[in-house]
């Protein structure tokens, strides 16, 4: 499709250092996304039910792709999770839990909420960035969700 | 006697039960005893009946002897008839005695009433004595014979009849029987051994009857001892004999008690220790969390300094560089927080009297500094309680929370922190009220969590409020907070169980 268009990602994340390690990881390895950012649970979900400050649309586009970390403020990453998954409007976005906690009983609770997929932040740099590609190729990329023509396509 | 257990299957009956057991026991002795009597009654009367037939036979004789002998001299030849119902007369007096017979010295029977002659004239008899009676008939004394050896069961009483001038020439022979006696007796024996009987039945029952009252308490004994071996200990025994069955059930139910009083004792520490426990996880769980998050700040920003000084974008290095240092001053905060809460359960100083008053302007002092940058103003109303506990963590307590209500001022223009109390159901209530931003009820159960930030915005590890509610929960205290919502300020309060 030649030039890469922006794909809107909701970022879920209460850490702006993690924002920006995230955020430079898309740009290094020239993933265009065009990311909003939610401090906390209520945030998050005040963007995706289109509420409060979010209530403009256009100020809330439907994301291709969610990162959510799971100890947030507020509302936990989980009640978010298990909000998104029993909405039928938002259920269909792929929700990639994004998070620091290895925890046995976090990897099974995001399972059972329906998360797409559960990715631990690594802490070698170089891995991180591997693994926001691998997230872009397969999830923005390669998956297909319903209601779009598709997501970008590389030649 | 089935019973039915509690748990539905049928209790086990002894196979020799405590009742029947008793019972036979109380029967038999029952019985050996009646039956020795009955043995003793019946034996020692046939020997008294004897006697006394004999000694009524003895008297009879004494006193019979004189007028039938005299009686025999004067009428026997001339006025038979008579003689005949003299003698009559003088057996029917006596009903044991079935014959007499009137002998002389030398051994010939005169007289015998067995053949009474019905004719006017007697007939003598010829019979004469044997050596044995012909001797009893010559002495002066009466003298008693037992005539085993003629097979009769009779007995003989010989008695001799010594005339006013001393002579002896006739003897009366006097034949007592003893089947009266004996058809008597063992009427007697009859009646006894059936009124042994009947008693040793009546006692059988009575027994049976008093081992059931006896085991009556023992069954219920029974019934709550399994209930209790199946945890419930709810089941106490109403048992009113007023012996020891009813000191064994008091002491039962004394232990029912105890045992009910240690399960919930133990139910109680086990809910603790599952608190705890829980506690405990979720501990472990937040703080590798935690301190997994700044390091990877740390190590992606130390990446990103190669990557900008090889790319030369060297106006970066500068904010990277602070990133670092801000994550590594968090990691220390938190492991320096983490410690302080890990000693808040462990160390604790010995317990003092404590003035809240001077507790709460101890706090304001050392947080001078603070207060007078944020242009806060902090109150503290008298009637502040005196309280028992460790000074140096209810200190910390106090300055977490006033340094908690100038973080969360907001832009309020004239910020106030209120410190003083209230009566409570349990003692008084303590509590650091602010103006400030307020707090969703929501969330209040979250803010004492560990690392809990409401507001990532605002600086800080989330540790001071659990660090809060520990030292209150460790001094047996209950901490909450009570707040409208955004914008309505909030009050923090706390119990101390031991404040007076």
């Amino acid at each position: 499709m030649g030039e890469q268009e922006s794909l809107p990602v909701l970022l879920v994340e209460d850490n702006p250092d993690h924002e920006e390690l995230i955020r430079r990881a898309f740009a290094d390895r020239g993933v265009r996304v065009s990311i909003s950012v939610a401090r906390h649970g209520e945030e998050a979900l005040d963007y995706l039910f289109r509420r409060g400050i979010y209530e403009d649309a256009r100020r809330s586009p439907r994301p291709r792709l969610i990162l959510l970390d799971l100890r947030l403020p507020r509302v936990d990453g989980l009640e978010v999770l298990s909000r998104i998954k029993s909405s039928a409007a938002l259920q269909a976005i792929p929700t990639v839990v994004l998070t620091t906690s290895e925890s046995e009983h976090d990897v099974a609770r995001a399972c059972a909420e329906h998360a797409n997929s559960y990715l631990v932040k690594p802490v070698d740099f170089a891995r991180f960035e591997d693994l926001i590609v691998h997230v872009d190729s397969y999830w923005l990329t390669l998956n297909r969700q319903p209601g779009d023509g598709g997501g970008r396509s590389r030649s | 006697m089935d019973v039915p257990s509690p748990g539905g299957e049928v209790a086990v009956k002894p196979a020799r039960s405590l009742r029947a057991r008793l019972a036979t026991v109380l029967a038999a002795l029952v019985a050996c005893v009646l039956l020795a009597n009955a043995a003793w009654l019946v034996l020692s009367a046939r020997q008294r009946l004897r006697e006394r037939l004999e000694t009524s036979a003895s008297l009879f004789a004494a006193l019979a002897t004189g007028p039938l002998c005299s009686a025999f001299d004067a009428y026997f030849d001339s006025g038979y008839f008579k003689f005949r119902q003299v003698v009559r007369d003088l057996l029917s007096a006596a009903p044991d005695v079935t014959r007499v017979e009137i002998v002389d010295v030398e051994g010939r029977v005169l007289f015998d009433s067995d053949q009474i002659d019905e004719s006017i004239s007697p007939a003598r008899p010829s019979a004469r004595l044997d050596p044995t009676r012909l001797e009893a008939a010559r002495r002066l004394e009466p003298t008693t014979l037992q005539s085993e050896a003629t097979g009769s069961d009779t007995l003989e009483i010989v008695s001799p009849w010594v005339e006013d001038w001393g002579r002896h020439r006739l003897s009366v022979a006097y034949h007592v029987s003893y089947g009266k006696l004996n058809a008597g007796y063992r009427r007697y024996a009859r009646a006894t051994v059936a009124l042994t009987a009947a008693s040793i039945l009546v006692a059988a029952l009575v027994g049976l009857g008093l081992a059931s009252r006896l085991t009556r308490p023992l069954a219920s004994l029974t019934d709550g001892a399994r209930e209790i071996a199946e945890e419930r200990f709810a089941r106490r025994l109403d048992v009113r004999t007023g012996d020891e069955l009813q000191t064994v059930a008091e002491a039962f139910n004394e232990m029912a008690e105890r045992l009910e009083a240690t399960r919930a004792e133990r139910e109680r520490l086990i809910r603790e220790l599952e608190r705890r426990n829980a506690e405990l996880e979720r501990f472990t769980y937040t703080v590798s969390h935690d301190l997994r998050s700044p390091l990877v700040t740390v190590r992606g920003f130390v990446d990103l300094l190669d990557k900008d000084f090889a790319s030369g974008q060297a106006e970066r290095v500068s904010a990277d560089l602070q990133r670092i240092r801000a994550a590594t001053s968090t990691m220390e905060a938190l492991l320096r927080e983490l410690l302080e809460l890990s000693r808040v359960g462990r160390v604790i100083n010995p317990p003092e009297q404590v003035s809240l008053d001077d507790l709460a302007r101890q706090a304001i002092a050392l947080l001078h500094e603070r207060l007078r940058a944020a242009a806060v103003r902090v109150e503290v109303r008298p009637g502040l309680p005196v309280v028992h506990g460790d000074r140096i963590r209810l200190l910390e307590v106090l300055q977490n929370l006033i340094e908690n209500a100038v973080k969360f001022r907001s832009g309020q223009a004239e910020p106030v922190i209120e410190v003083g109390s209230r009566p409570g159901p349990d003692g008084p209530v303590v509590y650091v009220r602010d103006n400030g931003v307020g707090i969703d009820p929501r969330y209040h159960e979250r803010v004492f969590a560990l690392f809990e930030r409401l507001d990532p915005r605002v600086e800080g590890t989330g540790v001071g409020l659990a660090l809060v509610k520990r030292i209150v929960e460790v001094h047996g205290g209950q901490v909450w907070v009570e707040s409208e919502g955004a914008g309505k300020g909030s009050a923090f309060c706390f119990t101390l169980p031991s404040t007076r």
